[in-house]
């Protein structure tokens, strides 16, 4: 390759003498390191004054843009290092300043404190062609630079102030020099020593003692000592020429008067702050950031022997910490340190006192003082959104699933710190980039897991990892580094790609690496069966021979739309003196050897990963969807539990054991529900088997209905939650539908056998395997817990009883029953408040717990549960069901060596098989509101408002959670922000969507109490029509509320509301007000008398004045007329139209 | 670090230097007795030694070429190299890599036919760093094996260059290299041939611009040449004297 080039630019060094400066540099492991520069001095520097006839390089500056001294001048000026930094606000805002020379000296000065802005604001300065002022780079120009008394001596005030007056006389010199004596320089500076200094060294104080003395007149007192001091560094080389010294102060007043105020407002501003940069030398400062930095970092580790030592006598703790990020009403990261039982959580509060522990880390506390009574934040909850350091909002949202246990539920708390941390539980990281403008290869990656720190790592290229999501992962964290060392692992996609997120999703819940890896490996896919089109998988005649037959029975499953894996079936039938009931399970572990690749692979997934569109199966598709799959019409390997009950519907005698059936039907919940309600000629069933069928069903539901009334009476509680169902538009990701589930009786039909077979089975696997079962228990919860669902519905006149499952059971249906017509979001609400306050079911060995009291579960009532019925996606049913086989072969031996059925095992694998499940639900979770989020996205956006009934679901201290059925989501709805201004948005009172963004100016007295909030409307607001100033919003309230989403760079695109108007008002309000409209609601009832009857109108009003809550939302004119004169909000919104304008209009007038 | 403007609209580097000039170059050919060739390169205050030992018969059979010389590289950075002490690994990827660069450059130039089956070792040595170590490495090893007497097809001269602000910039210290923004691109040529012998960036750079910065660093390398002949005369007269006197 030939390097044939043209003469480009000219490589000629012309440099003077080089020299060197020294710094100080804050370095990491010694403090302070010197750090040693090159300087190459020159004499090319050009002076910058327009039309200067000795420095030819101005001219080319000029071209390429920069500004010069003004040529008809009659002052130079030259501030020195101190009015620069103290007083660039009015240097940079003052126009009338120009000619200024700002001396490299300082700008290098500043560079030396980090005050990067203020050399902005030079440079800003210098690049206003108005102001004709220029950078003097003197520190290379070999006339003006100052010597630095030996080479390697640090930069100090003294001789930057030397360096600067060196400028400010070489520029005299070189206005002499071209004949311009008239024009003057003024060298600016804030210090009167130096002031007198130079006039001694320059001789000046003789020559121009009549000019200057004014201004000496004011020495401070210690003038002598300062005086001594400054003479010491006196430079011998002074020129006689004439610089002009003046104080900032006397020049102001003497040639700028106008800008008096304004200096004087900058100097009262800068008098205590450490703006002035010649307060402190450099290595001062760089120490002073050292101490800071120390300051901030952490404290170092207890030993191994003082940590071993201290957990024996006591004083310190070990245990698995959790974290509370920062909040507006949270300053401060907290962690909490559970010890379990009766004894005190541990809360730790603060960066230092978290001393480096992470989410999840098992540390070692030192305690502190026992703290009394909840937490000063204790009732406030979380809030509903958070500021973080870039402007971009947070949501911060404790909802269902109760793995975020509210703080407030600890009555009592110790304090403590971190003094080590025993096992470091550090995993891969989903981050995004911070964007840092100094750019760098050193980044700061934030997790999007908000409890996660910030991880520090090292990037080349920045604009390929910008606005993408990215793996981290942690290296370490030393004492001296505020946050932890990681590197980047990989990138998984751009913010807001379907992709990208699920993938986030499946790093973030530890799920996988990616979606790509959850294929399954060659080695376990050699040990499937083979099942194809061509070559159909057949039970093999021998092992059906060691089966019992039921293909005769008739047997059918009940599964949602487009079930592949199912994995439960059942029968029914009547018998001469009763019923056989039988739940028909695949049986998975036929062709799942323990220890076998596929089955490694199994229990590390722990269970199936169900995510809106997609699935992520446990094992593979050609089990879960084929062979093992009970597929209509095909012969299957089953488990079976098979129940002989009496008329009474009580168990008679009870069957286990491995079977072979052949399903009559596989049914989708719709058909089955169609069947049980007498419709003929369900679609999709063939009308052969319909009526077969429909026996079975409707003996099922008879036999299911007393079982589940049976478990009620024991105290079974009915929860609720917000499961949603999602439409795809085929071929694209657009969501065409997003509902809530729908719940039909047969739902909680199939629920109840399968409760019926799991409890059966649990009780079995008990019997032989008394410390080795793996069974499934559900602790009851504590009273406290309680505490916020009970007072939400009192607001309502309900109480709660807590005190066992059968006391809530009966508390929630007296709700249900209650609420059922006037509002049934209620019993949604309040049932799912009380999920929120249990525990979460968990997977157990039975040796670990001391007495079979331990076994119960709670919310089903049952003294024994286990999971047995779903082994196509759970592994725990997999054990299970080898531990049911087991049992079943050898009844005696309960001491097998069989890895499932040794204690130790099963306690491992229950271990893993909660966290498992835990983080499967909470990828759900995250799923929905991803696609909830992209929904909203989709329908807002072209600007359309989509705008929905909901119901405050929660009061948090600064806005409402507020729950929207028509999507089964929750959302936070914002009243104020962070800086405590109260947003009540002008739709709240208006009810158009249009004004979602306008904001109305002056609410007062904002008040969040625990299950209301409210505020008074400013006086020139349009509220009359609220009947009252005070805007108040309670638990359970109906709103509208208008949907979008808030666009980050950062992570998942949350969904938040604004309210759009208030569906009801207390019910205090609501009489209170209700006086003043009596007239008006009457003269349009009257109206409306004509199409409607009286009599009706009036039952629907006296019905309506129990509960101001009945009323409806606005209808728009094209409802059912019946409805339309029943309804408030219609009245309200016509007399709305007219009270924008006339807030005293007289009501009677109307 | 400093956040400072790397080139300020004067058009002045943080040193003092014009986007278009060099450092000080300070070089010695045969500082070492022992070596059979060596130097002493300084360009600013990035230093390095060089010894040369070869063409020799090869430590290991492993790597030998029946008509070819093998050519070694070591690369080592002196612990006291920054202003904070730092002692490196000799399995650190980034000594390796410099080091394959400068064996990369040389197995061009070095006429290894003449010297089959034999080794040629390098052992360079940075004393103190400050920016550009690839390029010093490359100008001083040319020095010592020249000074070694290996026949060469040329000397190697290498220059580095980058792109601040719209403006290509040549020989760039450490500062300037350790932003991020600053592409920076080393070439080596031959130069009296103009050959390319290494042209090696790790940052982006636009395409347009490539040729603006490659031709000053070319001319960075062409004026490199003239120091290293330089110094190579005053080693040769040197050299003279000696045998003279």
């Amino acid at each position: 390759m030939h390097a044939t080039r043209g003469q480009g630019t000219s490589a000629a060094p012309t440099l003077g003498q080089r020299t060197e400066s020294v710094t100080f540099r804050r370095s990491k492991r010694q403090g302070l390191a010197r750090s040693v520069a090159e300087r190459y001095t020159r004499e090319d520097i050009p002076c910058g004054l327009h039309g200067c006839s000795v420095c030819t390089l101005n001219a080319e500056l000029q071209r390429k843009g920069v500004p010069q001294l003004s040529g008809r001048i009659s002052q130079v000026l030259v501030p020195d290092a101190s009015v620069v930094s103290r007083f660039i606000g009015l240097l940079e805002q003052a126009d009338g300043l120009k000619n200024m020379v700002f001396c490299q000296t300082i700008v290098e000065a500043l560079d030396r404190r980090n005050r990067t802005r203020t050399i902005r604001n030079v440079r800003r300065i210098a690049n206003d062609p108005t102001r004709s002022s220029v950078v003097f780079a003197n520190e290379v120009f070999a006339q003006t630079r100052a010597s630095e008394g030996g080479e390697k001596q640090l930069p100090s005030a003294e001789r930057d102030m030397r360096a600067v007056l060196r400028a400010a006389r070489w520029y005299r010199f070189h206005l002499d020099a071209l004949a311009r004596q008239q024009v003057q320089v003024v060298l600016l500076t804030l210090k009167v020593c130096v002031l007198v200094f130079f006039q001694r060294v320059c001789g000046l104080l003789s020559a121009m003692a009549s000019d200057l003395l004014p201004h000496l007149g004011r020495l401070p007192p210690n003038f002598a000592d300062a005086h001594a001091i400054d003479y010491s560094v006196v430079d011998g080389t002074g020129s006689q020429e004439g610089v002009e010294v003046w104080q900032l102060a006397d020049f102001i007043e003497t040639f700028h008067p106008s800008l008096l105020e304004h200096f004087r407002s900058v100097e009262s501003a800068t008098r205590d702050g450490d703006m002035d940069i010649t307060a402190q030398s450099p290595e001062e400062y760089a120490q002073g950031r050292l101490r800071a930095k120390a300051q901030g970092s952490y404290a170092a580790y207890y030993s191994p022997g003082d940590i071993e030592a201290g957990l024996r006598s006591g004083t310190l703790v070990r245990g698995k910490i959790r974290l509370h990020p920062v909040s507006s009403f949270r300053p401060e990261t907290q962690g909490v340190v559970e010890r379990g039982g009766d004894v005190p959580d541990i809360i730790i509060t603060g960066r230092a006192a978290l001393n480096r522990a992470c989410i999840g880390d098992i540390v070692v506390v030192k305690l502190l003082a026992e703290m009394k009574g909840p937490q000063a934040d204790a009732m406030e909850g979380a809030d509903a959104e958070s500021e973080e350091d870039e402007d971009e909002v947070r949501v911060v949202e404790q909802t269902d699933a109760g793995e975020e246990t509210p703080l407030e539920t600890a009555t009592r708390s110790v304090t403590g710190v971190v003094v080590g941390v025993a096992e470091r539980r550090w995993r891969p990281y989903v981050a995004t980039l911070q964007i840092d403008e100094a750019g760098g290869m050193q980044h700061l990656a934030v997790p999007v897991d908000a409890s996660v720190p910030k991880i520090r790592i090292h990037y080349m290229d920045v604009s390929a990892i910008n606005d993408r999501y990215f793996v981290v992962a942690i290296d370490g964290w030393t004492a001296d580094s505020v946050y932890p060392q990681g590197h980047f692992v990989r990138a998984l996609g751009p913010v807001g790609s379907l992709d990208a997120e699920i993938d986030t999703i499946l790093v973030e819940r530890q799920i996988a690496v990616s979606q790509a890896a959850l294929g399954f490996s060659e080695a376990s896919m050699r040990e499937m069966p083979i099942d194809t089109s061509g070559r159909q998988w057949r039970p093999s005649a021998e092992e059906i021979s060691s089966r019992r037959d039921l293909r005769s029975t008739l047997i059918f499953s009940i599964d949602p739309i487009g079930s592949q894996d199912i994995d439960d079936a059942v029968s029914m039938r009547r018998t001469k003196d009763g019923y056989e009931l039988g739940v028909h399970i695949a049986d998975v572990t036929q062709f799942i050897a323990p220890g076998s690749a596929t089955d490694s692979e199994a229990l590390a997934r722990g269970t199936t990963v169900y995510l809106a569109d997609r699935r992520f199966n446990m094992i593979p598709e050609v089990l879960s969807e084929r062979v093992c799959s009970l597929r209509g019409g095909r012969d299957r390997y089953a488990v079976s539990v098979v129940w002989k009950l009496d008329e009474e519907y009580h168990i008679k005698d009870v069957w286990f054991g491995r079977s072979v059936i052949c399903s009559a039907c596989e049914m989708s919940y719709e058909q089955a529900q169609a069947l049980l309600d007498g419709k003929v000629g369900v679609e999709g069933l063939e009308s052969t088997k319909e009526d077969a069928l429909r026996t079975g069903v409707v003996e099922l539901t008879r036999a299911m209905r007393v079982l589940r009334e049976r478990r009620r009476a024991a105290g079974a509680l009915e929860l609720a939650s917000t499961e949603v169902k999602f439409g795809f538009e085929s071929g694209t990701q657009r969501i065409s539908e997003l509902a809530p589930k729908r719940s039909l009786e047969i739902h909680r039909v199939i629920e109840e056998a399968m409760v019926f077979a799991n409890t059966a089975v649990a009780r079995r696997v008990h019997q032989t395997l008394p410390s080795a079962a793996l069974l499934r228990r559900h602790r009851s919860p504590t009273a406290e817990r309680f505490e916020r669902l009970a007072q939400a519905v009192r607001t309502r006149g309900f109480e709660i009883d807590s005190s066992s499952n059968a006391a809530l059971a009966a508390s929630l249906q007296t709700i249900a029953q209650a609420s059922a017509d006037k509002e049934p979001q209620l019993e949604f609400l309040a049932k799912a408040m009380a999920t929120l306050a249990m525990q979460e079911a968990e997977y157990f060995a039975t040796g670990d717990c001391a007495s079979s009291a331990e076994f119960v579960h709670y919310g089903l009532a049952q003294e024994y549960y286990t999971h047995f019925t779903s082994p196509i996606r759970r592994y725990a049913d997999i054990i299970v069901h080898r531990q049911l086989l087991a049992a079943l072969e050898n009844p005696a031996d309960a001491g097998a060596e069989e890895m499932s059925l040794s204690r130790q095992w099963v306690s491992k694998a229950a271990g893993q098989l909660n966290e498992r499940s835990r983080q499967s639900k909470l990828a759900q979770r995250e799923a929905t509101e991803l696609f909830q989020s992209r929904y909203v996205a989709q329908k807002t956006a072209d600007g359309q408002s989509l705008v929905a009934d909901g119901v405050v679901a929660e009061v948090r201290t600064n806005g409402l959670i507020v729950y929207v059925p028509r999507f089964g989501l929750r959302g936070p709805v914002r009243l104020r922000d962070t800086a405590g201004q109260i947003r009540l948005p002008l739709s709240a009172l208006t009810g158009s969507a249009r004004d979602i963004d306008r904001f109305v100016d002056g609410c007062s007295d904002f008040a969040a109490e625990t299950s209301s909030l409210s505020m008074r409307l400013p006086m020139n607001a349009p509220v009359f029509h609220l009947g009252s100033p005070v805007l108040r919003f309670a638990v359970f309230d109906r709103v509208k509320v208008a949907l979008r989403v808030l666009e980050t760079r950062r992570r998942r695109a949350p969904v938040f509301l604004t309210l759009v108007s208030r569906g009801a008002v207390g019910a205090a309000e609501a009489k209170a007000y209700r006086s003043t409209l009596a007239p008006l609601d009457r003269t349009l009832r009257v109206s409306a008398a004509g199409r409607q009857k009286v009599e009706n109108s009036k039952d629907s009003s006296s019905a309506r004045s129990d509960d101001a809550t009945v009323l409806r939302p606005s209808q728009s004119d094209t409802a059912d007329p019946a409805n339309r004169e029943r309804d408030f909000y219609a009245v309200l919104d016509k007399f709305r139209a007219m009270s924008i304008l006339e807030t005293k209009c007289d009501v009677q007038k109307l | 670090m400093s956040r400072q403007e790397l080139l300020s609209p004067e058009g002045l580097r943080v040193d003092g230097r014009r986007a278009n000039e060099l450092r000080r170059i300070l070089c010695r050919a045969s500082v070492l007795n022992t070596a059979d060739g060596s130097a002493y390169y300084e360009q600013g205050n990035t230093k390095v030694l060089v010894a040369v030992y070869g063409p020799r018969e090869p430590r290991f059979r492993g790597p030998v070429q029946h008509d070819l010389a093998t050519i070694n590289v070591e690369f080592n950075v002196a612990p006291f190299s920054t202003s904070e002490r730092r002692k490196r690994s000799k399995g650190d990827k980034r000594l390796l890599e410099v080091a394959s660069f400068v064996r990369q450059a040389f197995e061009g130039a070095i006429q290894r036919s003449v010297y089959p089956r034999s080794q040629i070792d390098i052992y360079l040595h940075l004393l103190q760093h400050d920016g550009g170590t690839l390029e010093t490495c490359i100008n001083a090893a040319t020095l010592a094996l020249i000074d070694a007497g290996i026949s060469m097809d040329d000397y190697v001269c290498a220059c580095t260059a980058g792109f601040i602000d719209e403006v290509p910039v040549l020989d760039l210290n450490a500062v300037e290299e350790s932003s991020i923004e600053t592409p920076d691109l080393t070439v080596a040529i031959l130069p009296r041939n103009g050959n390319i012998a290494l042209l090696q960036m790790e940052s982006r750079l636009h395409s347009d611009k490539l040729e603006d910065v490659m031709d000053l660093a070319v001319e960075g390398c062409k004026h490199i040449h003239r120091k290293l002949d330089e110094a190579v005369l005053a080693a040769a007269s040197d050299l003279a004297q000696k045998l003279n006197r």
